[in-house]
């Protein structure tokens, strides 16, 4: 048996799967996925539990099959929050530097995060995270570390990700029942895009869209920090849902169809598919181009919803890398071509890492293991949640140098989930 | 202020009419008058109510004039009101109407004149009536024409019937709320199914139904309190206009009480938990105005603490506030939210499609075809106010009833009759001319569209759209097959 610190689990309930990623540090502080277990998840809606006991036994399910995949038991795992009621926003807080030399300290860059932190959000919602953007000393942008620099002024920037205490609470009660420990949450969209995104990636721009089966989790870097976040609770669900209505047939056949016929572009010329009989249900054909045109309009909205979130803050000109779509939804046919069309042009990619001439290139760092588990999209916010898991650790350890924009947040902000949980 | 409707009226009150309408220009300057009218069964309980609360002490639109219209005299006898009218004693005789909103209607056009005096230089006129009865659904929207003939803003608060009641009843309190809708400047629907939600299961009968009236007097004293009270932050008429009066909207109501040191917080929580306000229809408000009492040392953090929560769920609305003290608020505090919520975007599959005339005719009668085919019986309706019998057939009434185009025979009713009562009090024969053409309030669709699998969930909004009901739909793609 491993020693149990060494042992990090990333669990995501999804709407539609319940994945679990189990991944060992290695001695150089880099971590290998050592076992993975997802099972069909019950219970959850729109990225929120809505049947406690279902979503514990589709947890306790994919969890048993993680611990035989991996050999080792699980205890402590770092989960996932979504659904519609997360909200973000961008703030800034400042501190005069008070000490003599006017050098800045480390406790003036706490200062100033918690200042910063300290927003108005509704009464009963919580900060998620708080991630931190740049400094800005007496006015002069750009700083990414202050400490020891000279100034009178401190002013931080942070992305501020919060949400409702009560349906966060949810999702790690459920969790406990399992019973498992909850160490830390994350969004979806933050630890999808850790998942994806390598550090390269995230300087030159780009836009993260983690498409499930409930929600559409999106994030944007630029520069090298977060910008922008959201959720919007539409996912794979809709797609079936509007299959089902549309066409008239029953969810499961609807499903049935997305995955075997489904694409997100409406094809040229129509065929017709005839659907297997089932058991109590009649024989009968649909038209696929009738079926494509009902995904087309409804994954092309979603699209051009995050597009157009992405035009109010007018970040769509700073994704240099392009945009980054995962999660089990960026599996269907067509939608590399589609968000092509919807995002004008900008490179687009599917999964969670680039091939180049066959050869994995720009994976992100410090993640290593089986290619299958790293390669499906699916995973991508359960191992998104053991780098997280990683970084927080090694940043209870030690200075921020490896990830400096991850930095200093999170042992606070570990601070801050203790008292809530 | 809107001027009356000169168009619409004969030669002989024009005259009248117009010298109204100066003598309201040279007042403009001072305080508006509001009237609190109680019409019907429901309506009049609901005075008593107050009137009962003024006497056990409580401050319930204190200095309101109190108006209560009914046929039934025994009932109007004991409310205690400022005034009372006793409508349609030509046609029921001093009992009630038994249920029959044409009849109700009768009885308030043949009253017209009264009803005319009452409302004559109000500048406000609450209606308070239930739906389901037949004074109630059938004199609230007269009286809410004539109001607004004479220039004033008029605000409804009716109930509708329980569902237990029957679907008859319910349809014919629909059809009259589709009448009253084109007349009121709003109209907030408090379904009486509702009052199991307040009340509890358990709640006696008279409870539920004291519940009813707290909550229809509650609507009229929220408003009445946010323009009477001098404050920190002034409300007006104006502001009430702003948000109600411009466009034909659904009002929505709540209110909500706190105490203590968390009193914003818990008076926010119990105004978002109020069964009467629906949170998804608060986040489509077009205009939003939130009224807050409180206590001499109110502060400008627990205005903040309360208005915020409210804007946040009313993202699109145009947010307007006021604020008062009162001393007998002590460390209490009341907030009252009013908001003229926008119909449906999309019109989408209105199950209850155009059936106003429902309100002027038995239900048996409710097809179009059939009335249509019996001008006789539209005559009768017409011929109201001189000859207070049932006249046989009137030549001039069913000339002006076939004047209108075949179109839908039913509208064509519903037009003249709403024209008939000024040019027949007046009693000059109806010269065809057009009538203003009245906006038709659009109602909302009971059932939305299909969300499918989403249904019980909770619905995801985004600018207005429910992204659960399918795309398609909501854009009304065509699926070619």
């Amino acid at each position: 048996m491993l020693a149990k610190d060494k042992i990090i689990v990333g669990l995501e309930v999804g709407t539609s799967k319940v994945c679990v990623v189990v991944g060992e540090v290695l001695e150089d502080g880099n971590l290998m996925i050592i076992g993975v277990g997802q099972a069909a998840s019950e219970g959850v809606r729109k990225g929120e539990i809505v049947d406690m006991e279902a979503a514990v036994h589709s947890i306790q399910s994919a969890v048993s099959a993680a611990e035989d995949s991996a050999g080792v038991e699980i205890h402590n795992v770092y989960a996932n929050v979504s659904g519609g009621h997360v909200r973000s926003f961008n703030n800034r807080g400042s501190v005069v530097v008070t000490n003599e030399e006017s050098a800045i300290s480390v406790e003036d860059v706490r200062n100033v995060m918690s200042n910063a932190k300290s927003v108005s959000i509704p009464m009963d919602h919580v900060v998620i995270h708080a991630i931190r953007q740049h400094f800005y000393v007496d006015g002069h942008d750009g700083i990414q570390n202050p400490v020891g620099m000279i100034g009178s002024r401190l002013e931080a920037e942070v992305h501020v990700i919060h949400g409702v205490r009560n349906r966060l609470m949810n999702t790690i009660q459920c969790i406990k029942k399992v019973p498992l420990d909850v160490a830390n949450i994350a969004v979806s969209s933050f630890a999808s895009a850790l998942a994806v995104l390598t550090t390269e990636h995230q300087q030159l721009g780009a836009l993260v869209i983690d498409m499930g089966g409930g929600t559409t989790d999106y994030i944007v870097y630029r520069e090298g920090t977060v910008q922008q976040s959201g959720v919007i609770a539409v996912g794979g669900d809709h797609i079936t849902n509007d299959i089902a209505i549309g066409l008239k047939i029953p969810m499961n056949r609807a499903e049935h169809l997305k995955l075997e016929h489904g694409s997100a572009l409406v094809p040229e010329w129509n065929e017709e598919i005839s659907m297997k009989r089932e058991v109590g249900l009649s024989d009968r054909t649909v038209s696929k181009q009738q079926l494509c045109r009902l995904i087309n309009l409804r994954a092309e909205e979603t699209l051009t919803l995050i597009r157009k979130e992405l035009e109010k803050q007018k970040l769509l000109d700073y994704l240099g890398a392009g945009v980054f779509i995962t999660g089990g939804c960026s599996r269907l046919r067509g939608l590399e071509a589609l968000a092509y069309q919807v995002f004008g042009g900008l490179p687009v990619h599917i999964g969670p890492c680039e091939k180049d001439n066959g050869k994995l290139t720009d994976r992100p760092a410090g993640v290593s293991g089986p290619t299958a588990a790293i390669e499906s999209p699916e995973f991508s916010t359960a191992i998104g949640l053991t780098r997280y898991a990683l970084y927080s650790q090694r940043d209870q350890h030690q200075p921020p140098t490896v990830w400096q924009r991850a930095g200093q947040k999170f042992h606070q902000f570990v601070a801050k989930v203790r008292v809530f949980i | 202020m809107t001027t009356p409707r000169k168009s619409s009226a004969p030669a002989k009150t024009v005259s009248e009419k117009q010298s109204e309408t100066v003598d309201k220009k040279n007042e403009t300057s001072r305080r508006f008058r509001l009237k609190v009218f109680g019409v019907g069964g429901a309506g009049t309980n609901a005075i008593r109510y107050i009137v009962s609360a003024r006497e056990a002490g409580r401050h319930l639109l204190t200095g309101l004039d109190l108006v209560a219209i009914h046929t039934d005299l025994q009932a109007l006898s004991t409310t205690g009101a400022t005034e009372t009218i006793q409508i349609g004693g030509a046609v029921v005789h001093g009992m009630g109407t038994g249920g029959d909103i044409e009849l109700g209607a009768r009885a308030a056009q043949l009253d017209n004149e009264r009803l005319v005096t009452a409302v004559r230089n109000v500048d406000m006129a609450f209606i308070i009536s239930g739906l389901g009865g037949g004074t109630g659904g059938g004199a609230s929207p007269v009286l809410a024409r004539l109001a607004k003939h004479q220039g004033a803003l008029v605000l409804a608060f009716v109930t509708l019937p329980f569902g237990f009641e029957g679907e008859r009843r319910r349809q014919q309190a629909l059809a009259s709320l589709d009448v009253l809708k084109t007349h009121a400047d709003a109209v907030i629907c408090i379904p009486n199914d509702k009052l199991f939600k307040i009340t509890g299961e358990n709640a006696s009968a008279v409870e539920a139904f004291e519940r009813g009236n707290e909550a229809l007097a509650g609507g009229a004293q929220g408003v009445w309190q946010l323009l009477s009270r001098r404050g920190l932050i002034n409300l007006d008429f104006a502001d009430l206009r702003t948000t109600l009066g411009t466009k034909r909207l659904d009002g929505l109501f709540s209110c909500g009480e706190g105490s203590g040191s968390d009193k914003a917080k818990s008076a926010v929580k119990m105004l978002l938990d109020n069964p009467l306000l629906d949170a998804e229809a608060l986040a489509r408000a077009e205009g939003v105005l939130v009224s807050i009492l409180g206590g001499p040392e109110l502060t400008l953090v627990d205005v903040q603490k309360t208005v915020e929560p409210i804007s946040r769920v009313a993202s699109r609305a145009h947010v307007i506030m006021g604020a008062a003290t009162d001393e007998t608020m002590r460390d209490k505090l009341s907030v009252t939210v009013i908001a003229g919520v926008a119909l449906m975007p999309h019109r989408a599959i209105s199950s209850l499609p155009h059936k106003p005339v429902g309100a002027r005719v038995r239900p048996n009668e409710i097809n179009p075809a059939l009335s249509g085919v019996n001008p006789t019986r539209s005559g009768v309706n017409l011929n109201h106010s001189l000859r207070s019998a049932p006249a046989p057939v009137a030549p001039v009434a069913s000339a002006s009833s076939s004047r209108e185009t075949p179109g839908p025979a039913s509208k064509a009713r519903l037009e003249s009759n709403s024209s008939a009562s000024p040019e027949a009090s007046s009693g000059q024969a109806p010269q065809p001319k057009k009538q203003p053409a009245v906006p038709k309030q659009e109602t909302l669709p009971l059932e939305t569209a299909s969300r499918g699998r989403f249904d019980k969930s909770e619905p995801t909004l985004y600018d207005g759209e429910n992204l659960d009901v399918p795309t398609f739909l909501r854009r009304g793609v065509a699926l070619k097959s």
